[in-house]
């Protein structure tokens, strides 16, 4: 198993303040906070080489999930290995096995050209130059953005953007990318690029995927497997094709969780 | 950690420091409006002390031309730190999510933080030479007796502290810069922080002009390095403590070294919390 996750729990510390002028004046002496439960008793096992895909109303705990996956943050109890290490720890080796694309978080320089950053990720990685070379070459190709690395990020469509943050994610040739909401936002020419992209890394280099999205069609044409989360427990786990059975190409979450559950997101 | 590991760290942290530049480069009409502000704010010092001294051999020790000498120089030694943006930057970073970049790659922060802060502090410097010699050369034009000479071995004893001392402001502007992790805004504490550090460097009023126990005070500190320390020897002064400063700065950088990490540390966890 590529990842193990046994009764995973995590919840938030949240600041509560009354509404009005005079709730504003009260919390500046006296701060009242509560505690929201992000996702419980969450269980998970996921193999070498599988695509996963995980889907939820807003604030279902998708993102956490990710979060405590890549080891940005820590489970509040529960076990959790991720390519036997755990990753709250930040262990240089799991760090660089993994990659982590947040579909509004950029890691590239905005006023640089792409490549500038790539530059970066190769040092930091400490990717070979002719590896780095060859994986450059393959990942422009692949998202046809040749033309495009010259030219500072800041100038870039968002598609061309993402596109970037995806080669700068996985020159290093990652053993598991962890993308949120990868495609929120793109057009569908861009989305499907993407996905096909997704699918040939992971046919070509066994590339384990875990995707969380709101387009459903990114899940269900990339993610055998999906995992429903609901109000942060673990709803669904199975066959994707299974869980969209009988749904039209159009259903969106919603549509799914009102379908299985009558609507009780 | 192995040699490998080492050579790869150093070679991390050059490509930042390298992209850091370049950054910089794009952006080079603030740099050069910022210089420009700088050669002004030398033209009023100048003016301000020329009503001052009013006539007047010396004032605290200083003469009228050793003070605008005094004023070139720490002025553009000031102004070559630019950790203070590089903080501004990664509180921002930190309020939209964006600190994810750093924790989600082999690399660590603080260190990421002081390479990005050399990167940028590199090209500021040039350029601040540059401008500096500019307005040497128009001072000299004016006045061929307004400027001290400057002393070669006084020049080459400032660069150990200037990088000390740079370093020492660095870790104070990374730990300025983490309190985003605590507060909505940082904005207030690095007013107050500039304020101060300006004053107790010396850029706003020589601290040779400071009362004696203030001036024995600011000399157990790293803040002199910035501005009146290295200003002074460049002038042939500040010998006598020489060898305690650079013992006193290399102290400091420790001191400031393990606060960074401690506070880091700390605060850190708190990015955990804020669901972004």
């Amino acid at each position: 198993m590529i990842i193990r996750a046994s009764r995973l729990t995590r919840s938030y510390r949240k600041t509560v303040k009354a509404e009005g002028l005079s709730g504003s004046l009260k919390s500046l002496f006296h701060k009242t906070t509560e505690i929201v439960p992000a996702l419980g008793d969450f269980d998970l096992d996921l193999k070498k080489g599988e695509m996963l895909g995980i889907i939820g109303p807003n604030g279902a705990g998708k993102t956490t999930l990710v979060k405590m996956l890549s080891g940005l943050m820590r489970p509040d109890s529960g076990e959790l290995e991720v390519l036997g290490f755990k990753p709250g720890e930040r262990h240089e080796a799991f760090l660089s096995r993994i990659a982590l694309v947040m579909g509004q978080k950029s890691q590239l320089w905005w006023d640089l050209p792409a490549s500038d950053s790539f530059l970066l990720n190769k040092a930091i990685y400490g990717i070979p130059e002719a590896k780095y070379r060859r994986s450059l070459k393959r990942l422009a190709s692949s998202l046809e953005v040749e033309g495009l690395l010259g030219s500072p990020v800041r100038s870039l469509s968002l598609g061309e953007r993402m596109k970037m943050e995806f080669v700068a994610a996985m020159l290093h040739e990652p053993d598991i990318a962890f993308l949120d909401e990868p495609t929120i936002g793109l057009d569908a020419p861009a989305q499907k690029r993407i996905r096909e992209f997704l699918r040939m890394e992971n046919a070509e280099r066994g590339m384990t995927l875990v995707l969380t999205s709101h387009y459903m069609d990114d899940i269900r044409r990339l993610c055998p497997r999906t995992v429903l989360i609901l109000k942060g427990r673990k709803a669904y786990d199975g066959d994707t094709a299974t869980l969209f059975a009988g749904a039209d190409d159009s259903a969106d979450i919603a549509d799914t969780v009102e379908r299985i559950y009558g609507g009780d997101a | 950690m192995s040699a490998h590991n080492v050579s790869r760290a150093l070679s991390a942290y050059a490509a930042v420091a390298r992209s850091s530049l370049a950054d910089a480069l794009a952006w080079r009409a603030d740099a050069f409006l910022g210089l420009v502000m700088g050669i002004v704010r030398v033209a009023l010092a100048l003016l301000l002390w020329t009503a001052v001294f009013d006539g007047r051999a010396e004032v605290g020790g200083m003469s009228l031309r050793m003070m605008a000498s005094y004023y070139l120089i720490a002025v553009f030694i000031f102004q070559f730190n630019q950790s203070g943006l590089v903080a501004s930057s990664l509180a921002a970073e930190i309020r939209a999510g964006l600190f994810s970049k750093y924790l989600a790659r082999p690399v660590d922060p603080l260190a990421w933080f002081l390479a990005a802060s050399a990167g940028r502090s590199a090209f500021q410097a040039v350029a601040a030479i540059v401008a500096a010699l500019a307005a040497a050369l128009a001072c000299l034009a004016l006045d061929a007796s307004i400027l001290a000479p400057l002393d070669p071995l006084g020049l080459l004893a400032a660069i150990p502290v200037v990088l000390m001392g740079m370093l020492a402001l660095a870790l104070v502007n990374f730990m300025t810069g983490i309190l985003a992790f605590v507060f909505q805004d940082i904005s207030s504490f690095q007013v107050g922080k500039d304020c101060v550090i300006e004053f107790l460097s010396g850029a706003l009023i020589p601290v040779a002009l400071l009362p004696a126990r203030l001036r024995g005070i600011l000399s157990a500190t790293p803040f002199p390095a910035l501005a009146s320390l290295p200003a002074d020897l460049m002038l042939g002064r500040g010998f006598g403590g020489y060898p305690g400063a650079l013992v006193c700065l290399l102290l400091w950088d420790f001191i400031l070294y393990l606060a960074a990490r401690a506070l880091y540390a700390r605060l850190a966890p708190r990015y955990e919390e804020m669901g972004s």
